[in-house]
């Protein structure tokens, strides 16, 4: 092999290990994993005197999401915060996020959960069809103790990604609530996100 | 020396610990500020990672069929 044909072999082996990695890193992301950098919320930001905190609940921590109108059984990551203040997500498509800093189910407040809608090929997520849901319909927080909690939607709205109430979705203290949230709307290549969020508002069923 | 800089060190422990337990004890009675909503959607993304796989793919492919073509080519 002389000098050219070792250069080529060279450039070509170089550029097949980079798009291997490539490949594989696009994909895993796209299709599978898909984590969100959470920050460490210091405690003045976590602990709260009220019984909706996690830190003082009553409650057992949940451990699987179930809404049988959606053939749902989804797993539960314990989420906290992205650096940009936001609530993070799932690290991957199947399983929903419950915003640890927040509301255990079962305690008084509002426990959120986050799902995605669809992944980096536009494959359905856990929560693509969650618009079906209708006043009225069941969802089940289990824990790992297997007690078993029913709640029933009564409100579902759509808010821009923008002005969303976070306050009425997260901090609720009134009832014992469930909120769950995923995208919706149409897609914003600046802010690669969706423009809308979809917030499913549940009570507790004694 | 070695005394002078472990009773810097130890006032300095007993400082800090005394600061974080302070701290402890007044974030009782802070409230939890709601977050940000979570961006749960990643299809806006498809066209780009579609592209970049079919890409990627092409010069695996490529790559792969010139580096084995012929036996040994990369030893000779």
């Amino acid at each position: 092999m002389n000098s050219k044909q070792r250069t080529v072999t060279l450039i070509t082996t170089v550029a097949f290990v980079v798009a291997a990695i490539l490949f594989t890193v696009t994909f895993v992301h796209a299709v599978w994993y898909a984590p969100d950098v959470q920050v460490a919320v210091a405690r003045a930001d976590t602990v709260t005197t009220s019984s909706t905190s996690a830190r003082t609940s009553t409650s057992s921590p949940p451990y699987r999401l179930i809404i049988p109108t959606l053939s749902i059984n989804a797993g539960v990551q314990y989420v906290g915060v992205k650096s940009n203040g936001n609530m993070a997500t799932p690290s991957n498509f199947t399983d929903v996020g419950w915003y640890k800093y927040g509301t255990t189910p079962g305690d008084i407040g509002s426990a959120v959960f986050a799902g995605h809608v669809d992944n980096g090929l536009g494959l359905a997520g856990v929560f693509k069809h969650l618009k079906d849901l209708k006043v009225g319909d069941s969802i089940y927080v289990q824990s790992k103790d297997g007690t078993k909690l029913h709640f029933v939607i009564y409100d579902i709205e759509s808010y821009d990604y923008n002005s969303a109430p976070t306050e009425r979705i997260f901090n609720a203290h009134a009832y014992i609530g469930l909120n769950l949230i995923t995208c919706d709307g149409d897609w914003v290549p600046s802010g690669k996100t969706y423009d809308h969020r979809l917030v499913v508002y549940s009570r507790l069923q004694p | 020396m070695k005394k002078v800089l472990g009773t810097i060190g130890l006032l300095s422990m007993m400082t800090l610990g005394s600061g974080l337990a302070f701290a402890q004890t007044t974030t009782t009675d802070t409230t939890t500020a709601a977050p940000g909503v979570p961006s749960t959607g990643a299809g806006g993304d498809m066209a780009t990672n579609i592209a970049v796989l079919g890409l990627s793919a092409v010069v695996v492919v490529g790559g792969a069929v010139y580096l084995l073509r012929k036996p040994n080519r990369l030893t000779q």
